[in-house]
């Protein structure tokens, strides 16, 4: 078990990834480097308002070699894509209450990058982001989602 | 290309938009091909009945916005789940084999069956690769019998 946002649960989620045989299979063989921003809101404990969270995802021939956070926000910089959202979506999406590809396609998550390659990636995308939604190993020690007041 | 509504537009107008903006940025033929097209498309999510996006082929501009629940008369309408309808924009699956599986519903007056026929063809990312293949075999196919006759001769 592994508290959200700590190093363990970043290690957790990219032991997770690497272990779907799945993902595995489906992921794209180049380099794709990726940010997840977690923007407070709130309604999270985690996050408050006025603050943020930035981690970064780097996948190389199917396997996740980077998963860990950031200290600032990500310059672009080689970068292939940008998702941002409240964390109240992130981490009811963590918690696997609310589904990832319906808060993409509502606007709850924003997605900046080649959607040419999305599409052309979208099983991989889907296993990864049920993945994220999946995990059950999650330590919520100031309470899970979803949180009072959310909407 | 413009997307209306920008700020508060659903994600799955904003993929769209972002989608064919770099598609047509990539190819000077599918820019020359989309300034052709006359009409509007609307996409509608399978996962949530009100999310739909209308796609507006103007000639000099392509509009994208969000339809919610509404409906364009005469407009050509597909429905799908966000799978089905990457895997017929990256070339994965047919439209045809994916009705057939109802895992996309397709509707369509008969008229507009051409500007279904353009749009599709414009968002699939495979087809000009495809263009290329068939170009490609029918130069070595021309060859092929040049070479016949010339020996036979």
């Amino acid at each position: 078990m592994s508290t959200i946002y700590s190093d363990a649960w970043y290690d957790d989620m990219k032991l997770l990834i690497n272990g779907s045989a799945e993902f595995r299979k489906l992921a794209p063989t180049q380099r794709m480097v990726m940010t997840l921003e977690v923007i407070g809101d709130d309604t999270s404990p985690y996050v408050p308002s006025g603050s943020a969270v930035h981690f970064l995802v780097v996948l190389d021939h199917g396997e996740v070699t980077e998963y860990r956070r950031l200290t600032e926000r990500h310059d672009g910089k080689g970068l292939g894509f940008r998702f941002t959202a409240p964390a109240t979506v992130w981490e009811s999406i963590a918690a696997g209450q609310i589904d990832p590809i319906t808060s993409g396609l509502r606007g709850q998550i924003k997605i900046r990058g080649d959607m040419r390659f999305l599409m052309q990636n979208a099983d991989a995308v889907k296993i990864l982001v049920d993945l994220y939604g999946r995990q059950v190993t999650t330590e919520w020690p100031q309470g899970k989602p979803p949180y009072a007041g959310a909407e | 290309m413009e997307l209306l509504g920008a700020d508060t537009a659903s994600g799955l107008a904003d993929l769209l938009h972002q989608f064919l903006e770099q598609t047509l940025d990539a190819s000077a033929e599918k820019a020359t091909d989309a300034r052709a097209l006359r009409g509007h498309l609307v996409v509608r999510a399978a996962e949530d009945e009100g999310i739909a996006v209308r796609i507006a082929f103007l000639g000099d501009r392509i509009e994208v916005s969000d339809l919610g629940a509404a409906s364009v008369a005469g407009a050509p309408t597909i429905q799908g789940d966000f799978l089905s309808v990457a895997h017929v924009t990256s070339g994965q699956a047919s439209p045809l084999a994916l009705v057939l599986r109802r895992q996309l519903r397709v509707r369509f007056p008969l008229t507009q069956l051409p500007f279904l026929w353009g749009v599709l063809g414009l968002m699939r990312i495979e087809e000009r690769r495809r263009h290329g293949l068939a170009l490609a075999l029918g130069v070595v196919l021309l060859v092929a019998l040049v070479l016949v006759f010339w020996l036979r001769s």
